[in-house]
């Protein structure tokens, strides 16, 4: 699967976006919030090592750049983790269970659905406060819903699955049916829906981060640096054109593995 | 030989569109050790939810279903799943009966080490092989999945399976539905010498005849759920006597140009009291309205329930409505 | 059986057809320099085990192929040539002169689309009638297929019926546009005896009553007997042998054939030479 052509480009870019925020930071001989008096406003590749130019206050973007995405990918990470964790959990408990705790549990998640997310996330931002932590936890309260969904329905669907009614036959006991039989065909559907959950946790936090509600300054984030970015569009169209570009790419990235997976997901089980 | 397999009053309802009715009512049946029955019926008629009952895998209503002597429902939960190595089941979807994600040597191996948890990996791998072997499975199919296997190979693979937990009672629930004569043909000399093998007891529930002449040594037939006809494989299929049991075997293809004859259709809408059967029945007479034919003796191991083959059941009968 | 005297040309005509399908390794051949024919009204069985070809040739006929499907050969049809003719002309034939019933009803049905819908669809796709007389049409055809309640059916939907009467509903819509050639792929696999039987005796009325050629597909000799005067075995992509029924069963020529025979008796089948 990891080798099949259609995942193989997404997962290089990634993985080359994801090299460039671990080292690209030490590479360069400046740091995201050093200030160089002498060459501010610069184009990329004019002056004094800076590959990307820097920005009205003399801050070399490609050091500012790294920071970001590696901001990004770790609040994302952070908030998928946490989502995954929560969201497998109740939707196997759900998808398990009698019909009264399985009702009750839909029911919680379809009212959590019904609040208005990007409001919840500003109100648990405004109260807990606007680092990477909070925002990854504040994106996870509600990221978790879908995957409870889609797990609880595909554990319900597996669990009348004539393999699984043969296991039982078998004489397996319960647990070894869900560890050997049920969790490794769930596996699947939860790399897929894991997959698309990445890229909108990055454009939230982004979006977030662009309108002040999620890093602020001097935190670099890719949200901020876009927000900045905008501000000297006319003067200095590279601040904001290379950060919207490294979002545009890794999005992108994100969204080509999780859709891969998912034909291929989608295939198997054809 | 002593009774494996004893069924006895087993009922079971069934609820569809806001209605229930039986889909299976105060079945009786036993199996012996060793011994081949054949259960045949018409589409609906029960089979299979007798089948799913006796593994305790529906509610039942009423009855009991013995193994060995223990009383299935009244085992607890550890209890009953040591003892499903026993009785194991083959079903009409091999593909699907099959994990997705395993090999066809896994999906062996694991019912093998199930049976004998303390064997090698080397010592259980041979056996995979060896009972993928006999089923007549190539070598180089045993690594592969079910959807790389065509469905004659699946079902191959679910015979393997199931008979590596060495089971005292196989129960066969179409297993040759769909496929061409030679596969049929093959799985039961499978079956066949599997049983000689191991003298285990076959439930073979088919729509085959032809299956069941060669597998089985007593046949039970039933139609809406009830038991109306007993006795050895040549006399039922030769010498049926209940009238459904009859159209049901006239229903098969025999001779060259010569349709098979098709089911009367009812002639009216099935009545509340008496035989079930008596609104397709040609031969139905006044005592069919009135009260259901009760299973009785018309010779040796030989039962039917029809007022007109075992008039004498009629005697002491009174009246019955369900 | 009745000899039928042959009519001056056939209905249907395969001559040297083959079909290869791209594959991984190499190419495929699912159908290998093939000549068949059925004349009117006749009823021909197409016998073979599972794999031989016998599903792709049928939908070959029907000009169903895939597209990624090679074909050498002709198919000639009522005298037109079917291998070549453009998408309209096979379009307008399938359905309408050709009837095909699929192997699997659940797969072949529509399940969105009420059974009285399916029906008036095949006229409306070929331009036959307007929804008044569409509807009687519909009622009047699954009358002939001996549907219960036919105005009933029209409401009801595939998952509603049961096998029986599913596979009536596919023969109604195969029918609907009064074809002269029904092809009937594995019709009554795995449909208990009754059902079988009940299928059997209409496909012979059906066939008698309008004159139909049919090719019934199936690998159940015994079934394929009892309904066809004459018999096609198919291996591997070819036809090898093919004669009047009662001649090929009682007389096999082909070891393909002889095996066949030889699982069906072994079976214990009563369906004796």
């Amino acid at each position: 699967m990891i080798a099949a052509r259609k995942v193989r480009r997404p997962l290089t870019l990634l993985l080359i976006l994801v090299g460039v925020a671990m080292i690209g930071g030490l590479v360069s001989p400046w740091a995201p919030e050093q200030i160089d008096w002498e060459h501010i406003t610069m184009a990329p590749g004019t002056a004094g090592h800076h590959w990307f130019g820097t920005d009205r206050l003399g801050r070399d973007l490609w050091a500012r750049l790294c920071a970001g995405l590696r901001l990004s990918l770790v609040t994302t990470l952070v908030a998928s983790a946490i989502s995954v964790a929560l969201g497998t959990t109740v939707g196997l408990i759900a998808g398990y269970a009698r019909r009264g705790v399985d009702e009750l549990l839909m029911h919680l998640v379809d009212g959590l659905y019904a609040l208005p997310y990007v409001l919840l996330v500003i109100i648990v931002t405004t109260r807990v406060g606007t680092g990477p932590g909070s925002l990854a936890l504040a994106m996870a309260t509600i990221g978790w819903l879908p995957l409870a969904r889609a797990t609880r329905d595909e554990t319900r669907r597996l669990r009348s699955a004539p393999f699984i009614e043969a296991a039982i036959v078998m004489g397996l006991p319960p647990w070894t049916i869900l560890s050997r039989h049920l969790l490794p065909n769930l596996g699947g559907l939860l790399l897929v829906q894991t997959a698309l959950l990445a890229p909108q946790f990055i454009l939230l936090e982004s979006f977030l981060s662009f309108l002040g509600l999620g890093m602020t300054e001097p935190a670099a984030s890719l949200g901020n640096l876009l927000s900045q970015g905008a501000q000297s569009l006319e003067v200095a169209p590279w601040l904001e054109l290379l950060p919207a570009s490294t979002l545009v790419l890794l999005v992108a990235s994100l969204m080509r593995l999780g859709e891969a997976y998912r034909d291929d997901h989608d295939a198997a089980a054809a | 030989m002593s009774t494996l397999l004893a069924v006895e009053g087993l009922s079971v309802r069934h609820a569809q569109h806001r209605r229930s009715y039986p889909a299976v009512d105060a079945v009786s049946l036993t199996i012996a050790s060793g011994e081949s029955v054949g259960l045949i019926g018409e589409s609906g008629a029960g089979k299979s939810t007798l089948a799913h009952a006796i593994l305790q895998r529906v509610r039942t209503e009423q009855g009991s279903v013995r193994f060995a002597g223990r009383e299935l429902a009244r085992l607890t939960a550890g209890e009953l799943r040591r003892l499903r190595p026993k009785i194991q089941l083959i079903g009409q979807q091999p593909a699907a009966s099959l994990d997705p994600r395993f090999t066809a040597l896994q999906s062996v191996a694991e019912a093998i080490v199930l049976r004998a948890p303390r064997q090698s990996r080397a010592a259980v791998h041979l056996e995979a092989l060896g009972r993928l072997a006999d089923v007549g499975l190539a070598e180089t199919l045993s690594a592969h999945r079910p959807h790389q296997l065509s469905g004659g190979q699946c079902q191959r693979v679910a015979i393997a399976r199931a008979l590596a937990s060495r089971p005292e009672l196989l129960i066969c629930d179409e297993i040759t539905s769909g496929q061409d004569a030679l596969n049929r043909l093959q799985i039961v000399r499978l079956l066949a010498a599997a049983r000689a093998d191991s003298g285990m007891s076959l439930l073979i529930i088919s729509h085959e005849l032809a299956i069941l002449h060669q597998l089985t040594d007593r046949i039970v037939v039933m139609h809406e759920g009830r038991v109306i006809e007993t006795g050895s494989t040549s006399q039922v299929l030769e010498a049926p006597r209940h009238p459904k049991t009859r159209a049901l075997i006239a229903a098969v293809p025999t001779a060259i140009g010569v349709l098979p004859t098709p089911p009367d259709a009812p002639r009216a809408m099935p009545a509340d009291t008496g035989c079930r059967f008596q609104s397709q029945c040609a031969s139905a007479v006044a005592v069919c309205a009135r009260a259901v034919p009760p299973l009785a003796s018309v010779g040796t191991d030989r039962l039917v329930a029809c007022w007109r083959a075992a008039p004498s059941a009629e005697a002491g009968a009174s009246e019955e409505t369900f | 059986m009745t000899m039928t005297p042959q009519p001056p040309e056939p209905l249907l005509e395969v001559s040297h057809f083959s079909l290869r399908l791209p594959a991984p390794e190499r190419e495929l051949t699912v159908i290998d320099s093939l000549d068949l024919s059925v004349n009117r009204g006749e009823r021909l069985a197409l016998v073979g085990a599972s794999g031989a070809g016998k599903s792709q040739l049928a939908l070959a006929i029907a000009a169903l192929s895939p597209a990624e499907a090679r074909c050498q050969g002709s198919i000639r049809f009522e005298g037109q040539a079917l291998t070549g003719a453009p998408a309209h002309q096979l379009r307008a034939l399938r359905g309408a002169r050709i009837g095909l019933i699929h192997q699997q009803p659940t797969l072949a049905l529509a399940p969105h689309l009420t059974i009285g819908r399916q029906l008036m669809e095949v006229l409306y796709a070929h331009g036959r009638a307007r929804p008044a007389t569409a509807r009687s049409a519909a009622i009047d055809r699954l009358e002939s297929v001996g549907m219960p309640d036919p105005a009933a059916m029209l409401e009801r939907y595939p998952h509603e019926l049961s096998g029986g009467l599913l596979q009536r509903a596919m023969i109604a819509i195969a029918l609907m546009g009064n074809p002269s050639l029904l092809i009937a792929d594995e019709p009554t696999s795995g449909l208990d005896p009754s059902v079988q039987a009940t299928v059997l005796t209409l496909l012979d009325r059906l066939c008698r009553s309008e004159g139909l050629g049919l090719i019934f597909i199936t690998h159940d000799l015994s079934v394929a007997a009892a309904l066809c005067e004459r018999i096609a075995v198919m291996d591997a992509g070819r036809i090898v042998e093919t004669g009047e029924t009662a001649t090929v069963l009682r007389q096999p020529q082909q070891a393909c054939t002889r095996r066949l025979i030889a699982a069906t008796a072994a079976l214990g089948s009563r369906a004796r030479p």
